[in-house]
């Protein structure tokens, strides 16, 4: 069974490429540069995400202060609409 | 220790144990050129409670492996791609080219059919077989780098050696 697998002794070990280094270094600095874009574009995806939600809530929040609008037009025997001749 | 200083440790090893899986010098620089981006990700959150040069050999392992299952899925969807276009570019590029730069050229032939099937095993059998056989690494060492028991290893190297057997046998039309 040893047989086989004795050719696999006979194979030698040999240098990296010249210049594998440079190469390397280079994609690590393309690599990084890509990832501080990315960084960007989270940074500007989570501010419109803060915007939309701020937006959301302003609505929302906003909705009861009408009713009170109108209870104090209501009070004051103010009209609640431009409507000049109900 | 520096990152120059790992790779002039290390360059050298990583490139050979990626030749051992895909036979090749342009895709060993590939493997080896991932390796090395890995490492300098992952440098700072490195432990020191395992030795530097185990914890390269777990991710050129990993890395090469990878590299092998990527270029066997662009095989696939090149040949899918070959049954609607009659440009077939693409699926030469991806085929399998054995240029091992270590082997010599009288031992070339047979070393390339035992390639074929060691490349053919599972990736624990590949990886214990190349581990041992081709880095010269005690059945421990390669216990340590797999993470696993030497009891497991030694049934990976027979498990290996019985199905390479096999394949010789069945090649031979024995």
């Amino acid at each position: 069974m040893k047989d086989f697998l004795t050719p696999l002794e006979g194979i030698k070990q040999v240098e990296a490429p010249p210049f594998l280094l440079p190469r390397i270094q280079q994609r690590i600095q393309n690599e990084m540069g890509t990832r501080f874009s990315m960084k960007t574009t989270y940074a500007i995806a989570a501010s419109f995400v803060v915007l939309f939600a701020l937006n959301i809530f302003i609505l929302v929040t906003n909705q009861p202060a009408r009713v009170e609008e109108n209870d104090i037009a209501k009070a004051f025997y103010l009209m609640p609409n431009n409507n000049l001749y109900e | 220790m520096t990152f120059e200083e790992i790779y002039q440790e290390f360059g050298r090893l990583v490139f050979n144990l990626a030749l051992q899986y895909v036979q090749n010098s342009e895709d060993a620089e590939e493997i080896t050129q991932d390796v090395f981006v890995a490492v300098h990700q992952s440098l700072q959150s490195f432990q020191q409670n395992s030795e530097i040069q185990t914890w390269i050999y777990r991710i050129a392992i990993n890395k090469s492996l990878d590299f092998i299952k990527a270029k066997k899925r662009k095989k696939r969807f090149a040949f899918i791609t070959s049954l609607f276009y009659e440009d077939d570019n693409e699926i030469k590029n991806a085929s399998h080219h054995f240029d091992h730069p270590g082997i010599l050229l009288e031992q070339k032939e047979a070393l390339e059919i035992l390639f074929q099937q060691i490349n053919s095993l599972p990736d624990h059998q590949k990886t214990a077989l190349i581990l041992s056989k081709l880095e010269q690494k005690s059945q421990k060492e390669v216990a340590e780098i797999m993470q696993q028991s030497i009891k497991a290893v030694e049934s990976l190297l027979q498990r290996a050696k019985t199905n390479l057997a096999k394949m010789i046998a069945q090649s031979e039309g024995k």
